[in-house]
């Protein structure tokens, strides 16, 4: 076990040098983020929509912002690893598919969670929206659907890896299984900007759970399958 | 040339590994068939292979050497028969270095050498011995194809693999570089089984202890484990004219 940690230790100190210097996914991600909320809030005000109005539109905003943006930039998230097909390398040093796994996907959430914050105050001071009161129940919301966005899209980058059309194919199959987290999330975020509280113990956090374990799950026991030719 | 093939072991995996074992065998590959698509790259393969043997596996292009190869690695799935290996290693080298452009040289074979868990081993004793000292801290992708050939050369090389395979190992290499790389085959190849592909001849024909030739119509020429030395430059002679 605490060789196994070891391994996945090393794996993430890498993966974070892969991002710190390619930063390609991070900086794709952040531009997206930021142009699609500026477009949006430009959109929106232009509209001149109440704030009660904007106040209730402002979570579906967020998360169709959100998961647009990171599921065109997540193409690009393994490049470096596809580029060498690090992943074979790995394979050939012993490594487990299932560390693999979680060491992209860890990193993978951080990089998500850092850009959902960055969304949320973005696209916030462009409509207005004193979305801040309640920062706590924000990260919460974002570090549960960063990491089960994440776990799939990391999967699916795996699956598309040695496609020429990745770049198209992971989108195309991230769309579909984002729904859950897209309800999830605008409803926590909405009872966040709204009612001023998440209620943890409601159907929508469950299914945020749930999306999580089953994503995390599939990945952890299909991705080598996935990665091994 | 007329096709006979090599060990046949019989295919039962409960059996595979103590067979093997019996027989010697460190790598066994039974019935392998792979297809891409509606080519049928390997038909009915079956090969096995021994401690102390580096293998020169000969083929025209397309004829699967490299596909053979990534199976061999455990790198690509047949789809039928199956590969038993009863080593604790396999070092694997090809045309694709296994490692991050945009990592350096030092930091590629330190992350290789914590997964391989060789405290031991000091990366500076390993950078210096592949003559990589020079360019330890570049990104391997602004590196030479040269160098980048020699790194990965090292990492397949590192934590005494059982099984080395070197798929084209001496496309980039100077003659220098050829030398020493030569030498640790040898080095390998004392307790190992060291498998080599190569159009090459010329410089690594004299390593091999064993050949075997692979035609595009699936059949197999294989010298066998105890060809003597005019044995294996007959056959090697025999493929360059016929692929001449």
């Amino acid at each position: 076990m605490i060789s196994w940690c070891k391994v996945l230790r090393a794996l993430l100190v890498k993966e974070l040098r892969l991002e710190l210097r390619g930063r390609e996914f991070i900086t794709l991600l952040a531009c997206n983020s930021i142009m699609i909320a500026l477009l949006v809030g430009a959109g929106v005000s232009s509209a001149v929509l109440d704030s009660v109005t904007t106040q209730k539109i402002f979570p579906m905003l967020l998360w169709i912002t959100f998961l647009l943006s990171a599921s065109v930039a997540v193409a690009r998230a393994s490049e470096s690893e596809l580029e060498g097909r690090g992943f074979e390398g790995l394979l050939l040093a012993g490594v487990s598919g299932a560390q693999m796994y979680l060491a992209k996907v860890i990193v993978t959430a951080f990089v998500f969670l850092v850009d959902f914050v960055l969304l949320s105050v973005v696209l916030a001071a462009s409509l207005d929206q004193p979305l801040l009161r309640q920062p706590t129940e924000l990260i919460v919301i974002g570090v549960g659907s960063s990491v089960a966005l994440a776990a799939l899209v990391v999967l699916l980058v795996g699956i598309a890896g040695t496609s020429k059309l990745r770049g198209a194919l992971v989108p195309i199959l991230a769309l579909p299984l984002l729904f859950p987290l897209f309800f999830a999330g605008v409803e926590m975020t909405t009872q966040v900007v709204i009612r001023g509280s998440l209620d943890l113990g409601g159907i929508w956090p469950s299914i945020l759970i749930c999306a999580n374990a089953l994503y995390l799950l599939v990945g952890i026991n299909l991705f080598e399958v996935a990665i091994r030719d | 040339m007329s096709g006979t093939s090599g060990t046949v072991i019989p295919a039962s995996n409960e059996h595979q590994t103590s067979l093997a074992a019996e027989n010697g065998s460190i790598l066994v590959a039974t019935s392998l068939r792979k297809a891409f698509g509606a080519q049928l790259v390997i038909k009915d393969l079956s090969l096995s292979f021994n401690r102390r043997e580096i293998v020169l596996l000969l083929g025209s292009n397309g004829a699967g050497k490299s596909t053979l190869l990534r199976m061999l690695a455990g790198l690509a799935r047949p789809d039928a028969g199956s590969v038993c290996f009863s080593g604790e290693r396999c070092g694997f080298a090809s045309h694709h270095s296994f490692m991050y452009s945009m990592l350096t040289v030092r930091e590629n074979l330190s992350l290789m050498l914590g997964l391989l868990g060789r405290k031991g081993a000091r990366i500076d004793e390993v950078l210096g011995e592949w003559s990589l000292m020079d360019v330890a801290d570049k990104k391997l992708g602004e590196l030479s194809r040269g160098y980048q050939a020699r790194a990965s050369l090292a990492r397949a090389c590192m934590g005494s693999p059982a099984v080395l395979i070197l798929d084209e190992p001496s496309s980039n290499l100077d003659h220098q570089s050829t030398q020493f790389m030569k030498e640790k085959i040898k080095q390998v190849a004392q307790d190992g089984l060291v498998i080599v592909a190569t159009h090459d001849i010329h410089r690594l024909g004299d390593l091999a202890s064993r050949v075997v030739v692979i035609e595009r119509s699936g059949g197999v020429v294989d010298s066998g484990r105890k060809a003597s030395r005019p044995m294996l430059d007959s056959l090697i002679q025999r493929y360059q004219e016929a692929n001449r």
